[in-house]
Order: C-alpha cells, then structure tokens, then sequence
C-alpha cells in the first residue's frame, strides 16, 4: 500500500526535476549551436615553380620539353597556363653528345628535331633548364626498348544497351631483363574527322577504354609473364561516319609503349588522382624533376593495327 | 643488420636464462618447500581479482593473480606472512605456518567499504618499481568510470588516449596510436577474443561498455611472448565474471544513449551471469518529426553476456559474448509504385568459451575457443513497377580459434608461461552482389580468403635475489595462406635491475610480426576500412622495439613514475596507393577485375621518443600527468618519390593531466587538459595543369589560352588542374588542446523500496571553447581560394544519471 504512495510522488519528483533542468540544458544546446566552427587560416608561404613535362623517344620525329609555371593556390584569379618562354634548355646523352633546345612560339614549347640529336634506345638521357631567377633545374630519363610480342586474340563488335562496342583482346609477353620493365599499353580506333577549315577530312584516333589489364603495367614480380588485355569503345553514328547502315572497314591499332620508371609512376599517379574523392588518399604526382615539378621521361613504341567491320546502326 | 643485433641478443640471452632457470627450479625442488594456492576474490560479489599481489613478507618477494584471479607460492617450509594488496581494496594480512601444501582462496573487501582500522594507503598499491613487465599501463576501471567525457559517454578507449605513448586520431575519435603505430597495430583482446573494429559512430565512441569490464591493461613495449600478431601494442580486456552472491545491476541514462547491467547468481558461489546492454536512442527521438514516407536514422547498440561455472576447485568454465551494432538507414516510399531504401551497417561479434584447470598447485592452464566476427554491408534497392534494382558491398573477417596458456611456478621468484594460439580468419575484402531486372543483370562477385594464423611460446621470468629480474620469451609464429608459409621467431626479452628498493632499471627488446593488416584511406578508424591478410606479394609487417627506463615509487605519496625511451623500426608496414580507396570500383561488373592486392604499397616506418609518467591511483586525489616527446616517420617508395615523410599522427608533444579528487563522500570532482602538436598533413601549396602522354599527337583540345597540342606529344585536360603538395604531410595543423571537467555526486535512495546508489554526473566537454581543427579546405572566396579550418566540438555539456541496486 505503501509503494502505491509512492510512485505518484517519485513522479512528481522528477517532474519537478525536469522543468528545472530542461530550459537550462536547452539554453546551453542553443549555445553550443550558435558556435561558428568555421575560421579562416592563411596559407603558408608559397611561390611559383618551374613545371617540366617532356616524353622522348627514337619513334619522334622531335624531342620537345614544355615549361610552364605553377600557381600558387592563395594567388587571386585564374590565369590558365603561364608558358616560361625565356628558358635555357639542354639536352644530351652520357657521350657527349649534346643539344639546345629552341623555343617554338606558335607550338609554345622547346623543340630540338632528331636530325639535329638522335634519340637511341638503351640510353641515359638528361635534361637542363635554367630559368633566370630559378635554381638549376635537372631530370634524367632513360630510353628503354620496343616489346614486339604483341598479339592480337580477339576483335569483334557487341551489342549494349544503347550503343554498340568494339571489343579488341590483345596480349603481349615481357621480356625480362636488367632492368624492371614498364609498359603502357593503348588501343585506338581510327575515324575520319571532318576540317572544316581547310574542307578536308582526316584520321583521328580514339583512345579506347581498358575493361580489362592495366593502363600502366610493371613487370616486378612478373617477370616474363604473358600480359592480357581488353580495350572497348561504343561504336557513335556522329556526323563524320557513314550513315546508319553502312558497312565500313574499321582500323583497330594498338600501340605497346616501352616505358621508363618515371614514366609509368607519373601517369599512375595521374591516373589514380580523384581530388575530390573523400575516402582517397590525397595523390602527389610523381616528379623526377630537381628543382621543380613535372616530368622528363622516356618510351619506346611497337604499333600493330587490323581491320574491323563495323555496322553503322542508326538510332534514334 | 641492426636489427639483427639485438635479436641475435635476446636469443642468447632468453636460451641462458633459461637453462639458468631451469636449473635453479631444480635445486629448489631439493629442499623442503610447500606451495600455497588459491583465487583472490572481490568480497560480496566473488568475482576473481586480475593482478592482486602476494607478499612474503620474511623472504621479500611475491606474486601476483593471473587472469583467472589464480595464484601460485612455493615457500620454505615454516612461519611466514603473506600480505594480500589489490588497488582500491583493504588489505588482508595472514600469518601462516607452512607445513604442508596449502590452499588458500581470499577475499579482498572494496576501500568502498570501511573496516575500522584498516586504512588504504600506498602500501597497499603495487610497486612499479618492483614490475619487470615495462611500457605496460594498468588502468583501474573506478577512474575510466570517473573521467568527464563527450556527451556523458564512459569511453575506455578515450581515457587511454590520455595515457603518455598513445596518442588520439581526429578529435572525438576513439581509435588510438601507440609509438606511432597505427589503430590496426593493436591488438584489441576481449576475453582471450580479438576485436577488429572497436568503434561505433565512425569513431566517436568505443564500443566497450565500462559496466561491464573488469580489467584493463595496456602494453606499449616490452610484450611478453605470450602475445603476438599486432606490432604496436596489446589491450587486453577482461569482462566481469558476474556476482556469484547476490543479484545487482547498474543503469544509466545519458543525452546519447541509456545502458542496463544485471549480474548475480545462478547457483549461489557456483555458477554466476552477467548481461549488459546499451542502446542510443537519437533514431527513436527524430522519429515523429520525420515525414511518414521517408524514413531515416542511425543506431547503435551493444550486448555483453557472460556465464561462470564453478565445476569445482580444479576446474572453472566461463562463456562470454559480444555482440554490437552501427546501422545507418533510410526508407521512401511514395505509396504508389516506387519504393527504395538503404543503408549502412557494421557489427562485431565475439565469444569466447573457457575452461580454466588446476592441474596441480603449481600448474595452471586455461583452453580457450574463439569466435570472432566483423561484417561491412553497405546496401541500396530500388523497386519501381515491379523492377527491381538490388545493390550490396560487404566486407569483414570472420575467425574461429583455440589458445591453450600453461603456467608453472617452481618457486616464488621464478614462472614459467607456455602455450599455443591458433586461428583460422576467412576474410572477405569485398563481395558485391548486384541485380538489376531492367537491365537484366545478375552479378555476384564474392572474394574471400582464408587463412590460418598460430603462435607457440615459452617465457620465463626468474628474479635474482635483490639483484634483477629477468623475463626471457620466445614465440614462433606461422602464418599460411595457400601455398604460402611464413615462419617468423620473435624473441623477446625484458631485465630489471634493482638500484634501491623503490628504484628500478628497465630495459626491453621485443620482435612482432603481423599478419593481418587493415587498409585504412583516413587513418580515423571508418568501418569502410578493410582487413586484409598477407599472401605471397604481401609480406607480414614486422618491427623490432627498444626499451628502457626509470621507475620509482615515492611510497609515502602513493606516487609512481616511470620515464622510458623508446626506438621502433617496422618494416613492410602497409598502406594504401595514393588515390586508391575502397570505392574504387565504380563499377560492379568489374569487380572480377579488380585486386586490393594492386591497391597497396608497403613501406617502412621509424618511431622514438620519451615518455614521462606520474600517477597516482588511490587517495582522495589521484590521477595522472603524462608527457611524451616523439618522432614517427614513413617510407613508402611509391608514396612522396619515395622520400621519408612524417606520418599523420606524429606529434612532437603531446601532455595530458588528469585529476579526480573526491570533495566529500558523496561528491567527486574531476578534469583533464590535453595539449598536443598538431596532426601532419597533405595541403596544397599549389596548381599545375594536367599534362600527359598522347603518343599519336592528335589531341584537338584547345585550352583556355589557346595552347594547341596538335603534333605534340602532350595532351592537357582542359581546366583540369594538378594540386602541388610540396612534400607528404607537409603541413603541420594548429596545435589540439582542451579542459574537460566533470562533478559527480552519489546519494543513497530507495526505488520501490528498494536501495539504490544514485549518481549524477554533470560534465562539460571543452570548457574554454577551443576550436581544434578537425580538417582543411580551401574554398573559393570570390576570385581567390580561402583556407578553412573546420572544428567539430565546441563547449559541450553534458548530463547522466546513474543507478547501482
């Protein structure tokens, strides 16, 4: 009988308790709401850096270094690309062998031609840029060799939802040497585009998606292994291909580049770079430039191509 | 080569010692002794005490209670005095005449309790000075249960982050670093039972419900042999056995969740439980405010259990689970003919069945099966007219495992320990199971991995007279996966020498090896984080760790101190790529592509520093200061050109005090300050355009200057810009600091006649304001980028109400 009593004035008890205490721990919640979590900081000290990016090999025709500078991120505006235009820049080999590299205005690079410095597979190379006001800026690249082994499996054309495929399988061996080899293996399909300033039609390559393998292969702990790849694009009825219906011949060409270490880390840094990804860690580029960022790196290339035929289809 | 130094070191000296002791073990079984032994009880609840001392008083030495509340004497036969000490418990003196083997169970009553004459002072509390074990912190539950915490949430895992060697992720964060090790680097251990993700809510609260922990002990170095599998450091908790005298409980009631813990009796002094359980409740309190088509909310909630079975002295069985959840989910229904819902959730689960055996008064051993489990699932479906569109990504490990633990005590100053742990892990890095009825697609693609994982080991710790004491161990472990076998020896070694009777010289050597590694794109402990093993293109992580220091204990003050230094170097730490994450797969039907092995690089990682620590665990006052100095750095040849870079969580300083300090009987105070040098990180400093290789020299885009790559091999993505982060973690964040305060008072009252404890707790989470950087960004402020800092807790009050029946 007792209990009975009780209970009503226990609740009673902590209603009291609770008129007393909820406007005061609101109060304070609201408080704590209005707090700005948010402040500005200032960057740290920044200034402009000399960006190198030059990929040479014996299948060019020229061997060219462009340089731009960086821009600080607390610098207002946005200018685009800044081209350094007043550098010293040099090349050469490990015999002696040496080159200066001209300033091209309408191209906006350096530009030395294989007439005039040979590039040759097996060889050290190494860059000098000398900016004015800028440390000597320095980077070494090697050449390696061309990969012959390419091996065409598979080339066909596959309906998907929407759009049509081609599908190429191709595969390619490494031959293991001294050296780790780096590979970067690319499938184009060729079209014909439409200039419209000059009422002439050329070749364009389209850079075709890899479904299966890697952009940029390392042969490390690979050693002589047989490489597999599947390279796709969608087949687009756009202005510069026959009219749906139409049968056409299609070239298929895949270019196996031999590459350099700092080839291959700097474009697997590229592709791995998601600035905006949150759950990524943050990418720093890869740069074999002293002094400055960028790259100098070298390739060489073995091209194979085949013909498809492609069905136009027209869709709505 | 230097590391091989030592190890070849502690070799030599681990096989001499225990030759040494061996024989010494002989020669002491030659002359008449007695052994006495028994458990060490807390008195009205029966539950076994975990590290309690034993003192012979005639012959200056002791012991201490294992695990299991068991001890072990072997003694000269004749009158001696033992003396029972545990902290925050009244001591028990006992003269006995050893004439015989003896066994003598005692319980220990609670300071909580008075007993007219006997007071609790520093004597009563274990020497630090007479520890062998060094980089070890015991941590008293009563004070983790003391400290003011975020939102009123008791978190252990918060209070260790305030202990000197461990150091705090982000703010709120519950993950924790010790010497620069990261979270997965410490073996998380409940009831013999590895735990994989210990947080809830991304971090912010552990999950261990301090009503039902009984023991706390952390190793930051020095490891004894019978540990193994994490590099960094040893958590080892123990969970109440649950009251073998009577039925009693505790409740709570906070802002983020309210938790009930029942334990008592099954059969009176043989068999006992204890169940505890804890649930948040913001899901529940949102509810009606939410539209009734769309539905929404976050939970979680843990369950503890336990069982204890006295069969009789010789044989004690335990069964003891885990079970918890975080689940984030939302529901839309339009009432029509759409209907979607998602979500989130992760769940840790572990049990453990135990069977402790006397095999005699000397030989000790407990049988331990293991149940371990973590699950990831995210998970998405779609019904829109009878479509169906069903999207799931799971990830976890799931182990099954056996430990069987000996130990021996030939005499009271020497114990052996030996045993064995074996566990089977299935991990299952990534399974996406996909449907799509419109598109007709059927995808399931399931990884998984299993391996096995075992460890034997030996240790023998021998004192000296008043000379030294000296712990040598050796584990081998062995790891296989496929047809891949690693077999590591890790030697392990720690010496004590006597330099006066409160004054003590450590030193330490310790080798690890890990075999199973989290993948971790933020460091903050996600659930999104994976588990993976190593196999043959990934290496175990190992390290090698130095010790040594000062301990002193100034007995009249209840004070210890330890100051230690340290050096650590691990080798194949692992990490992920940069720009590689667990979302890499963007698309489901190529996860048959896909390979978390292609998505990690190891490295090396290089840790030292100075660690100061002054604590006091009795008194009206007690608490803590630490100090640590260090250093951690990373080499990763893939990551930053393959230069060293100082790791996220290095900080040069890092201070924290803690102070509890009962005003009256009834009220307690308490506070903690913490300082520490800010995290380092990756900002940019600057921006590039993005340039790659187009061998065919026929890109047609036109940038916004008119820069044509026409017959260049250059192709420029237009406005596509690269960050410039100078060097990896470059950026030093403003220094973490932060008051923390909290008063408690206690009062007597009766509950439907019933008497009850009533505790209420009133805290306040950073007192002055302080607004911590929890991260960067740079945000666009009209023509020009803008660096933020975000801070996340602000001043946060807090009330809970406790109850204890």
């Amino acid at each position: 009988m007792k209990r009975l009593h009780i209970i009503p004035y226990r609740i009673r008890q902590i209603k009291a308790q609770v008129i007393i205490w909820t406007p005061f721990l609101a109060g304070l919640f609201l408080f704590t709401a209005c707090i700005e979590l948010v402040t500005d900081i200032d960057f740290p000290d920044q200034e402009p850096k000399v960006v190198v990016h030059s990929f040479i090999s014996p299948a060019d025709t020229a061997a060219m270094v462009l340089l731009t500078w960086s821009k600080p991120i607390s610098k207002p505006g946005n200018d685009g690309i800044q081209f350094i235009e007043d550098a010293s820049v040099q090349i050469n080999d490990l015999n002696g062998n040496m080159a200066q590299l001209l300033y091209d205005p309408v191209r906006k690079l350096y530009i030395v031609s294989t007439s005039e410095f040979q590039i040759f597979a097996g060889q050290q190379y190494e860059l000098h840029v000398n900016v004015a006001g800028q440390p000597l800026i320095n980077a070494s690249a090697y050449v390696p060799f061309a990969n012959q082994s390419l091996t065409f499996q598979r080339l066909d054309t596959l309906p998907s939802a929407g759009l049509d495929r081609v599908v190429v399988e191709y595969s390619f061996t490494d031959k293991p040497g001294e050296r780790e080899n780096f590979y970067a293996p690319k499938a184009y399909r060729q079209i014909v585009v439409y200039d419209s300033e000059n009422d002439t039609t050329k070749l364009h390559q389209i850079k075709m998606f890899t479904t299966y393998g890697e952009n940029y292969i390392s042969n490390n702990g690979k050693e002589g292994n047989t490489f597999q790849l599947r390279a796709e694009t969608y087949i687009y009825n756009d202005p510069f291909e026959p009219d749906g219906g139409q049968e056409v011949q299609n070239p298929i060409n895949i270019l196996l580049l031999t590459t350099d270490e700092h080839y291959y880390r700097y474009h697997r840094a590229l592709e791995n770079y998601y600035p905006d990804d949150f759950f990524a860690e943050p990418v720093h580029i890869y740069s074999n430039i002293d002094g400055g960022l960028g790259v100098f790196a070298g390739y060489n290339q073995y091209r194979a191509g085949h013909r498809i035929k492609i069905r136009f289809t027209c869709y709505p | 080569m230097k590391a091989k130094l030592p190890l070849s070191l502690a070799i030599l000296v681990s096989l001499l010692c225990f030759v040494n002791s061996i024989s010494l073990a002989n020669t002491s079984e030659t002359s008449q002794q007695h052994t006495i032994s028994g458990f060490i009880y807390e008195k009205g609840s029966r539950e076994t005490l975990i590290g309690a001392t034993i003192y012979v008083t005639e012959l200056r030495t002791g012991t201490s209670s294992n695990n299991y509340g068991f001890y072990s004497l072997t003694l000269p036969a004749g009158n001696i005095e033992l003396v029972f000490r545990y902290v925050g418990f009244h001591p028990v003196i006992m003269q006995i005449n050893l004439s015989d083997d003896y066994q003598l169970d005692i319980e220990l009553t609670p300071s909580t309790v008075e007993i007219p004459g006997v007071e609790v002072t520093a004597e009563h509390v274990e020497r630090i000075s007479q520890s062998i074990q060094m980089s070890r912190i015991d941590l008293p539950v009563t004070q983790v249960q003391s400290i003011p915490a975020l939102l009123g949430e008791k978190d252990l895992f918060k209070v260790i982050q305030l202990l000197p060697g461990v150091q705090s992720g982000q703010e709120g964060s519950s993950g924790f670093y010790v010497r620069g090790g990261g979270p997965d680097q410490n073996l998380i251990i409940l009831d013999d039972a590895i735990v994989y993700n210990a947080s809830h809510l991304f971090g912010f609260f552990s999950i261990f419900n301090g009503d039902a922990i009984k023991n706390v002990q952390l190793y930051k170095g020095g490891f004894p042999a019978r540990f193994g599998g994490r590099l960094s450091s040893v958590l080892d908790i123990s969970m109440k056995d649950g009251s073998k005298e009577k039925i009693q409980g505790e409740a709570g009631i906070g802002i983020v969740s309210s938790r009930l813990t029942l334990e008592g009796p099954i059969i009176k002094d043989k068999a006992s439980f204890l169940v505890s359980g804890r649930r948040t409740y913001i899901d529940a309190l949102i509810m009606p405010f939410m539209p009734r088509d769309e539905r929404g909310g976050y939970y979680f909630y843990d369950l503890n259990a336990k069982l204890h079975y006295d069969h009789d002295r010789k044989n004690k069985f335990y069964a003891s689970g885990y079970f918890g959840r975080d689940k984030f989910y939302f529901r839309f229904n339009d009432g029509r003919n759409f209907r979607e819902e998602g979500g989130l959730y992760w769940q840790n689960a572990t049990t453990t069945l135990r069977w402790n055996h006397l095999f005699n008064n000397r030989l000790f051993a407990n049988t331990s099966l293991i149940y371990s489990d973590y699950t990831l699932r995210i998970y998405a479906e779609e019904k829109h007219d009878g479509d169906r569109y069903s999207l799931s990504y799971t990830s976890g490990i799931n182990d099954i495992g056996i430990k069987y633990d000996l130990s021996w005590h030939p005499t009271p100053n020497h114990l052996v320990r030996a045993g064995m742990q074996s566990i089977y892990h299935r991990f299952t890095p990534s399974a996406f199971v996909l449907r799509d009825d419109y598109f007709g697609e059927n995808i399931r693609e399931v990884q998984s991995i299993n391996t096995i994982e075992s460890g034997f080991y030996i240790e023998d710790e021998i004192r000296l007279g008043d000379i030294a004491k000296i712990n040598t161990g050796f584990r081998l472990s062995h790891f296989v996966h496929k047809n891949k076998h690693y077999v590591k020896p890790e030697p392990r070694l720690s010496i004590l020498l006597f330099l006066k009777p409160d004054l003590s010289w450590k030193a330490s050597y310790a080798s690890m090896n890990q075999y199973v590694h989290l993948l971790s794109t933020t460091g903050i402990g996600l659930p999104t984080d994976l588990w993976v093993p190593s196999t043959k293109n990934i290496e175990p992580q190992s390290t090698w760790q130095i010790a040594s220091g000062f301990s002193k204990d100034f007995i009249d003050r209840a004070l210890e101190l330890s100051v230690e230094g340290y050096y650590k170097k691990s080798s194949n730490t692992i990490g992920y790529r940069e720009g590689a994450s667990f979302l890499l797969i963007d698309d489901p039907s190529e996860a048959e592509n896909f390979s978390w092995e292609d998505n990690i690089t190891s490295g090396q990682a290089w840790s030292y520093g100075a660690e100061f620590f002054l604590q006091k665990k009795t008194g009206r006052l007690n608490g803590w200061l630490g100090y640590t100095l260090s250093w951690t750095q990373l080499q990763f040849d893939e990551v930053n050109n393959g230069q060293k870079y100082w790791a996220r969580y290095d900080r040069r300083h890092d201070f924290s005090i803690v102070a509890i300090y009962e005003l009256r009987p009834h009220i307690t105070l308490s506070g903690t300050w913490v300082y520490s040098t800010g995290n380092a990180l990756s900002l940019p400093v600057g921006e590039y355009s993005r340039v790659s290789h187009n061998p065919w020299g026929q890109s047609t885009y036109y940038h916004n200057n008119a820069f044509n790559t026409e017959n260049t091999p250059f192709s420029v993505t237009p406005w596509s810009y690269i960050n410039d982060y100078s060097s990896k973690n470059a950026f030093r964040a403003g220094a973490y600091h932060r008051l923390d305060i909290g008063i408690q008072t206690k009062k007597q009252v009766e509950i439907f006649g019933a008497p009850v404890e009533r505790t209420i707790e009133f805290s306040v989470y950073n007192l002055y304001n302080r607004k911590n950087p929890f991260f960067y960004f740079v945000e666009w402020h009209y023509d020009r980028r803008q660096l933020k800092q975000m801070s996340l807790f602000p001043i946060i009050p807090s009330i809970s109400l406790n109850f204890k029946f």
